[in-house]
């Protein structure tokens, strides 16, 4: 099957109707083409918040630290 | 500091050990050439800079990023990142085999476990990334001239290419660990392709006013006929850093990756890198990354209302210009006076008087910077 034809997975959710036409009038100037995209975006954006919220690891070493610091005075980005 | 994107730098570099005992079994490998560009894009997916890319994408991650612009895993992405390989190239392939890829020469590049072969169709992937097939677009131009088939899987890199600026090639960790040492919480990129001019130094300025440090990213690779040399880029930005910022402010470092002309797409995917770099804020001025009239001035400001969890922050701009009553560079949010009182910044007018061997008066362009690039020959592509 060639790369076009192929479709990527959804999972249904069903919201209130009442909800539903509310988030409609909203997103009106949003520039979203669709609820499930708007959707889509609030719940991303919920999510982000909520990783933010956990603490943040470390991406490099005191020791990987130490040597980068000597390699960036070397460079002179550092004095 | 702002996490990398999706939650952790990748690293791929291989350890000396483990980079040994592959070289000493290399014979036991097939082989594919790859070009400098992807040695470049192997080297960013080794580290770091297209986190939490670890590798060329596979089918799923090509199909959600070309729909959706998400990968698979649901962390937003806009432009496939991907190995072009001929119909020759694959036959004796098969998923699950360890490949080197070599530069041009036979020498090893990196080692790529094959997760996906698959083809492709060319004005889909064209239409979909720049939103046209018209083959004057160099972004489409390189896709139809692209191998008919893709690899996808993960990179581990064996030999780094040779930097044209090893002085100013840092990585992510490296930058990481430097703003750190500097204290600088709040970090914003700004993308260049071009020296500087006044307005490119007022949208810096106005930007680092409310953050603690500059991150000037020079995009280093292939580009355009006309485009300015990246010699003359980075001179010319050592010029005005050296004349015009507090040096404890402002940090170049070089990004090579080719520019791709995606518009508002490709602002996205560079915000991710500079993220990467542990940038928290990107400056996106008007027309970031377009190319002819392909995309509206300000599509690269609208794409990010439909990023609400990218991390970073866009910092936007419009159009700049020197007021001669205001006597200082504006814009149209925070100047009354009518256009006949100002002198616009046009990167074409800007370059029409450079190639006349001219210098742009002190309105436009620094003098030393513009001094800088006039002594080039040719500081054009």
């Amino acid at each position: 099957m060639d790369i076009a034809e192929k479709k990527t997975d959804y999972e249904n959710i069903l919201i209130p109707n009442p909800l539903a036409e509310k988030l409609k009038n909203i997103m009106k100037d949003t520039g979203f083409s669709s609820i499930s995209n708007y959707i889509s975006s609030i719940l991303r954006q919920f999510i982000s918040a909520k990783d933010g919220e956990k603490n943040l690891k470390q991406a490099f070493s005191k020791e990987e630290e130490e040597s980068i610091k000597q390699r960036l005075i070397n460079l002179g980005y550092l004095e | 500091m702002i996490e990398p994107h999706g939650g952790t730098l990748i690293n791929k570099a291989l350890p000396q050990s483990e980079k040994k005992r592959i070289l000493n079994e290399i014979h036991e490998f097939n082989k594919i050439p790859v070009n400098i560009q992807k040695w470049k894009e192997i080297k960013n997916l080794s580290f770091g800079i297209f986190s939490p890319l670890g590798g060329f994408m596979n089918e799923n991650d090509v199909i959600n990023v070309l729909e959706h612009m998400y990968l698979e895993s649901d962390v937003a992405w806009p432009i496939p990142i991907v190995l072009d390989v001929s119909k020759e190239e694959v036959a004796n392939l098969k998923e699950d085999d360890s490949i080197i890829l070599t530069d041009m020469k036979d020498n090893p590049i990196a080692l790529l476990n094959i997760e996906s072969i698959y083809n492709y169709d060319k004005n889909y992937f064209a239409e979909k990334i720049f939103g046209t097939i018209d083959i004057s677009h160099p972004g489409v131009k390189k896709i139809k001239e692209q191998k008919e088939y893709l690899i996808g899987g993960e990179v581990f890199l064996i030999n780094e290419l040779n930097s044209p600026f090893p002085n100013l090639d840092l990585k992510p960790l490296e930058t990481r660990v430097l703003f750190k040492a500097k204290k600088w919480d709040r970090v914003v990129a700004f993308q260049t392709r071009n020296p500087p001019h006044l307005g490119h130094e007022y949208i810096q300025k106005a930007s680092l006013t409310f953050n603690d440090g500059l991150f000037i990213n020079p995009v280093i690779g292939r580009k355009k006929q006309g485009d300015f040399l990246d010699e003359v880029i980075i001179e010319s930005y050592k010029t005005l850093i050296k004349n015009y910022f507090p040096k404890n402010r402002v940090v170049m470092s070089i990004f090579e990756t080719e520019m791709r002309y995606a518009g508002p797409k490709e602002a996205i995917f560079h915000a991710i890198a500079r993220k990467n770099y542990g940038c928290d804020h990107i400056i996106i001025g008007r027309d970031h990354a377009g190319v002819g009239n392909f995309y509206k001035p300000y599509d690269a400001h609208e794409i990010f209302k439909n990023f609400p969890d990218l991390g970073i922050e866009p910092l936007f701009f419009r159009s700049f210009s020197k007021c001669a009553i205001c006597d200082s560079v504006v814009n149209d949010k925070i100047c009354p006076h009518p256009p006949d009182k100002h002198v616009f910044f046009s990167g074409t007018d800007i370059r029409d008087i450079l190639l006349s061997g001219k210098k742009p008066t002190p309105d436009i362009m620094r003098p030393e910077v513009a001094e800088v690039i006039l002594k080039y020959q040719n500081p054009f592509c």
